[in-house]
């Protein structure tokens, strides 16, 4: 499947401080977001997740490496097709809701009238129709989070990239954005996820690429590196010892070397493996 | 021109918003009203130019402090707030984020300098009337005559003096890395446009004197206060204003190429 963020062998450093020493944000870091997917990248504070994002986006120049959006370097063009959502978004707080998505739709070229058609569709989409005309300073965390998001997806992009998304929402509103989320892919978008929920990532991702202090620790289809493939999954509700220890029988009459245990392995399972394994190092 | 417009239009809303501003135009709209304290004063055929030169003080002087704080707290609130981060994450560019700021500031400081002015004209006017109630023997020099053309251009030339400011506090910002840093760099360069250059780097080594090439100075744009009572010198005029229009763009080029390299 086509490639719609190709990451290769990025490295970016910073420099610190007075005497200017130099701080690896990322290392060699390379991964790639199909088309269509839902992609999770994820890491600890400080990994690097940010910077990626922002050398994606063009608001960072890597020292070396590629960074190729669309299978092209970061410009003008694939801008347009991009949508970003950054982590605690701050906007003006003297516009309305739909000023200030309007306003970002003509930011990535829509004329003003289609962008005012997009902005109370957005808008809708994000469940703040009854409140578009309200300035944004009267607006909640959530409520900023949401005009954010609308405002991200107005111009119709391609690829919405999505820092925290969760942040500062209420368990409804988390669910309402993944339903939105899914509602992207399902209208073929590419998404990228940045995002420390890793329950809700688990949910909805496809792929996830996890950093750690500037490197890939993991990367791959979800099912793939959660091991979901080689294995099978049974949920079963209040299980008992004797439940176990018959179907371990039954299984061994099939020839099948089955092992019951109570719960399953899941992303934070995963994640806090990974991130472990590798302070240990 | 759509998107410069845009950022330009937001820049200004937020200006306007800005209480300090607001504090600032209101002290000077109250100087140049005192100034009307003037009219109790018997200072003779003088009377007229020491009012103007209220108006031309308060102009000058709060008109490059709002100038000065405007453009450095726009500019740093939206890389502060992350404003910039999501500006430019489209396809919007650093010339347009610049020019869009620069030209949302130049729509307030108009707006400053025409209440500044309209003020100013109130206690010239009434100046005038008092003046022209006197006997003609009572002016040694001729009686002064106002201009109210030249009392406009006088006006406009100070508007685009204080752009130019607004311009060299955007270099400033694009290249400094802290708003109270941007603020008094802004304000020593501003000081040396002002006390006229030369004055201001006299004795200096090399780097101060190629600082006097660099750093505009705001004479050309003092003298015009003679409109008001002489009239316009068009030659005067236009030497003013391109010479302030030609350092607003080179400031413009100069702060877009400090900001390309700008990590947001």
């Amino acid at each position: 499947m086509e490639s719609v963020i190709e990451i290769s062998r990025l490295t970016k450093y910073f420099r610190s401080g007075i005497r200017g020493i130099l701080v690896r944000a990322l290392n060699e870091v390379s991964f790639a977001v199909r088309r269509g997917e839902i992609f999770g990248l994820l890491g600890p504070n400080g990994a690097g997740k940010s910077t990626a994002i922002k050398i994606m986006l063009g608001l960072l120049k890597q020292n070396s490496g590629e960074c190729r959006i669309f299978g092209e370097k970061i410009g003008e063009k694939t801008k347009s097709k991009i949508g970003y959502l950054p982590e605690a978004p701050n906007f003006y707080g003297f516009l309305t809701a739909k000023e200030l998505v309007k306003f970002y739709a003509q930011m990535s070229g829509m004329r003003s009238a289609d962008a005012e058609i997009s902005a109370e569709n957005a808008l809708s989409l994000a469940g703040l129709s009854d409140c578009q005309d309200r300035p944004l300073s009267t607006f909640s965390k959530g409520m900023l989070q949401r005009a954010g998001l609308a405002a991200a997806v107005a111009h119709d992009p391609e690829l919405v990239i999505l820092d925290e998304p969760n942040s500062g929402l209420d368990p409804i509103g988390m669910s309402d954005m993944k339903d939105l989320i899914l509602r992207l892919k399902a209208s073929g978008k590419t998404v990228l996820i940045c995002s420390h929920m890793l329950r809700e990532v688990e949910q909805i991702c496809d792929s996830v690429a996890i950093l750690y202090k500037g490197e890939v620790a993991a990367f791959g289809a979800l099912d793939e590196i959660l091991g979901r493939n080689s294995e099978a999954l049974i949920r079963v509700k209040n299980p008992t010892e004797k439940f176990f220890g018959a179907v371990e029988k039954s299984a061994a009459e099939f020839g099948a070397d089955l092992k019951v245990e109570k719960g399953g392995g899941s992303l934070a399972d995963f994640f806090n493996k990974i991130v472990f394994e590798r302070r240990g190092k | 021109m759509t998107k410069i417009f845009l950022i330009a239009k937001n820049s200004a809303r937020e200006a306007f918003r800005q209480k300090l501003v607001s504090l600032i135009l209101a002290a000077a709209v109250a100087l140049t009203l005192f100034s009307m304290w003037a009219m109790k004063l018997d200072l003779g055929h003088e009377q007229l130019k020491f009012t103007a030169n209220f108006t031309a003080g308060a102009l000058g002087f709060f008109g490059a402090v709002v100038s000065v704080v405007l453009t450095c707290r726009l500019f740093y609130s939206e890389i502060e707030n992350r404003t910039a981060a999501t500006l430019l994450a489209r396809p919007v560019s650093r010339f347009q984020f610049v020019a869009g700021k620069l030209a949302g500031v130049a729509a307030m400081l108009a707006i400053f300098a025409l209440a500044v002015l309209l003020a100013g004209a109130i206690p010239l006017f009434l100046t005038r009337q008092k003046l022209g109630l006197l006997p003609d023997e009572m002016f040694l020099g001729g009686r002064p005559d106002l201009k109210w053309a030249g009392y406009a251009v006088f006006g406009f030339l100070q508007y685009v003096k204080l752009v130019a400011i607004a311009a060299m506090a955007c270099l400033v910002c694009a290249a400094s890395r802290s708003m109270v840093f941007a603020i008094i760099a802004s304000f020593m360069v501003c000081a040396a446009a002002v006390v006229s250059c030369s004055e201001f780097f006299s004795g200096g080594g090399f780097l101060l004197n190629a600082a006097l090439y660099i750093v505009p100075d705001f004479d050309i744009f003092e003298n015009s206060i003679g409109f008001i009572f002489g009239g316009v010198n068009w030659a005067q005029f236009f030497a003013a204003f391109f010479y302030g229009v030609i350092y607003i763009f080179a400031f413009l080029i100069l702060s877009v190429w400090a900001f390309a390299s700008r990590e947001i």
